[in-house]
């Protein structure tokens, strides 16, 4: 009875359940937690920003957009290949998060917050409005497969197979650094600002840095779902996807590493099974962080982690 | 396009003046908890769809159904406080679950107004009792000046609470130092309350005003949340006539926007304006209450 769940058996565990779950569930479950692992890539990105450095975005939704278009505009109209597209779409979406993030991060408070819910907005505003370059609310349909080294990722159980396996190897890397010297520079500042600068810990560096970080991981997500969907489009990232993405953060977890991949299999898994109340969907799910906030602060992980140490 | 420039300009500070009111909400929250108040716009949206809610589906008389709508929104103000922020701040919750709980609340009033209400856009009659006024080319309409109007009256009558009463120099000093206030026996719960209340007064206060002007929408709060806080940066949080300063910059900057550069993309112009405004000067440009301290706000 000493046994303990540590991160290794939990990873293993985690691979093991990613790959037997298609041989067993239906198309229909396949799909949903294909987007469980796309949600989760977005969610592990977004808690190392506010989880660890204590900053929060409100605009992640639109770094997702950035690279959904990113990958349908640079393959469908230019013919470049999807790694290539996924590559450069990272790129910018980055190089965004550091233009927004250099003077609002300088500022004590919670700036960000506001300024990325101003992006999300303009994002998805703009995405639907300049038909020219983004299609419109028509989006831009038929982006290709995703293929790589000759493999094509043509159904949607390969394609479930690939995001699943980026979201493992992104997840092991946000252990690499949460036990990093910077993420140990990045929790020190998120615990206690002053104490970390004092330290000698570049506090404004450290959380541009850890900023860009998130919005490739969304950027990622989002470049993923356009050739999951073989198609981009703006409406898929409005409001209602930050929400959710702060429901997974908030009840899986916020701060714990498994919090956000936790979160995003029970979340996602539910949002698709509401059926009939699909409507309710969003009153749901602000209701239900609402609530973890008040009575669960840390989240499922965190208080699955106390009564087990107890 | 030169001949409509009175006219955008009249226009934008009559929306201005709309932010400007919320900015004060803003202000008033940010210096007695240091939380910026992701629901501040819910407000306005709240003030304006159940006064509409209850002058057309409850058929009350229209000074009844405005007054109904204010007293209700300063009541989810107060209940938001009651369970949303105190248990937090009872905990000693860090600054960002703060941020995640107000734009939860955020998240559920929106949708609660949709699914009770009406997810189409409301709006009730001008309140009359105003003649219109000719200014020139430009015509100032009724509502037009009740917004002026209420504007005007709204800081008259701020200022004099902060300045001249107990219970006003109270919260600002809670606002100037919340552990200094509490040593002097300030009771800094029951300021935190207050200061919800208000800000939930301004808002529904903005909302009621405003709504006859371009009707509201559920999800309206979203986007005064955005313009607010805007106008709020530039007044300097708290400063209130810094507060309807920036308001009404805002309100000019967007009106012209809209006229001059696109009307295709409307809001994304004001939310383009109000990012490179917080690039530039993520501070604000006038002082915040914290710097003013003694002098009158």
């Amino acid at each position: 009875m000493n046994w303990r769940p540590n991160n290794a058996s939990g990873v293993v565990a985690l691979i093991v359940v990613a790959a037997i779950l298609p041989l067993l569930g239906s198309a229909f479950a396949v799909t949903v937690m294909a987007l469980a692992g796309l949600y989760a890539i977005v969610a592990v990105g977004l808690n190392l920003l506010a989880g660890y450095a204590g900053k929060i975005s409100f605009g992640h939704n639109a770094f997702m957009a950035m690279g959904a278009y990113a990958s349908g505009i640079l393959t469908v109209r230019y013919g470049w290949s999807p790694l290539a597209a996924m590559a450069a779409g990272a790129a910018g979406t980055g190089l965004i998060a550091f233009i927004i993030g250099t003077p609002v991060l300088r500022v004590r408070g919670h700036y960000l917050a506001m300024i990325t819910l101003a992006l999300g907005q303009i994002v998805i505003m703009v995405s639907t409005r300049w038909t020219e370059v983004t299609g419109g609310l028509a989006g831009i349909p038929g982006v290709p497969d995703f293929r790589i080294f000759g493999l094509v990722f043509d159904t949607k159980i390969k394609m479930y197979y690939l995001i699943w396996c980026i979201a493992i190897a992104l997840f092991l890397l946000s252990f690499r650094i949460v036990d990093s010297r910077f993420g140990r520079a990045l929790r020190a500042l998120g615990a206690h600002e002053p104490a970390a600068a004092a330290l000698g810990v570049a506090v404004v560096r450290c959380r541009i840095q850890i900023f860009i970080l998130s919005a490739v991981y969304a950027a990622l997500a989002g470049s993923l779902y356009a050739h999951f969907l073989n198609y981009a489009n703006g409406t898929f990232f409005d409001l209602s996807v930050m929400i959710q993405l702060m429901a997974i953060l908030v009840v899986g977890g916020i701060g714990t590493l498994w919090g956000p991949m936790v979160g995003a299999v029970l979340l996602i898994w539910v949002s698709q099974n509401l059926g009939s109340y699909a409507e309710y969907s969003l009153l749901i799910f602000g209701l239900l962080y609402g609530g973890a906030l008040l009575f669960l602060p840390k989240g499922v992980v965190g208080e699955v982690t106390t009564r087990l140490r107890r | 396009m030169m001949d409509l420039l009175p006219v955008l300009l009249v226009n934008g500070i009559v929306f201005g003046a709309i932010y400007g009111i919320n900015a004060i909400g803003f202000g008033i929250v940010y210096n007695t908890t240091g939380i910026i108040n992701f629901a501040q716009g819910e407000f306005v949206m709240l003030g304006g769809m159940l006064t509409s809610a209850l002058y057309a589906q409850a058929h009350f008389s229209l000074p009844l159904a405005i007054l109904g709508g204010i007293a209700a929104t300063v009541v989810i103000g107060v209940l938001i406080e009651r369970i949303a922020i105190r248990p937090l701040w009872r905990r000693g919750a860090k600054d960002w679950t703060y941020v995640f709980m107000l734009f939860a609340v955020a998240t559920v009033l929106p949708n609660l107004v949709m699914l009770w209400i009406s997810r189409d856009p409301q709006t009730f009659p001008s309140f009359g009792g105003m003649q219109p006024i000719q200014l020139g080319s430009v015509t100032l309409s009724g509502q037009a000046l009740w917004v002026l109007g209420v504007t005007v009256v709204v800081v008259v009558v701020l200022q004099g609470f902060f300045n001249h009463t107990l219970l006003g120099k109270a919260m600002k000093a809670t606002a100037v130092n919340r552990r200094v206030a509490a040593w002097m026996g300030i009771p800094v719960e029951r300021m935190v309350v207050l200061s919800f209340a208000l800000a939930a007064l301004l808002g529904a206060v903005g909302g009621v005003v405003f709504t006859p002007l371009i009707s509201t929408q559920f999800d309206a709060g979203i986007g005064m949340t955005l313009k607010g806080f805007a106008a709020a940066i530039i007044g300097g949080m708290g400063n209130i006539r810094g507060a309807i300063a920036g308001g009404l910059v805002l309100g000019i900057l967007e009106s012209l926007s809209t006229a001059f550069i696109s009307s295709v993309y409307g809001d994304a112009v004001t939310y383009g304006i109000l990012f490179v405004i917080l690039l530039i000067w993520p501070t604000g440009f006038f002082r915040p209450l914290i710097e003013l301290q003694q002098e009158e706000i």
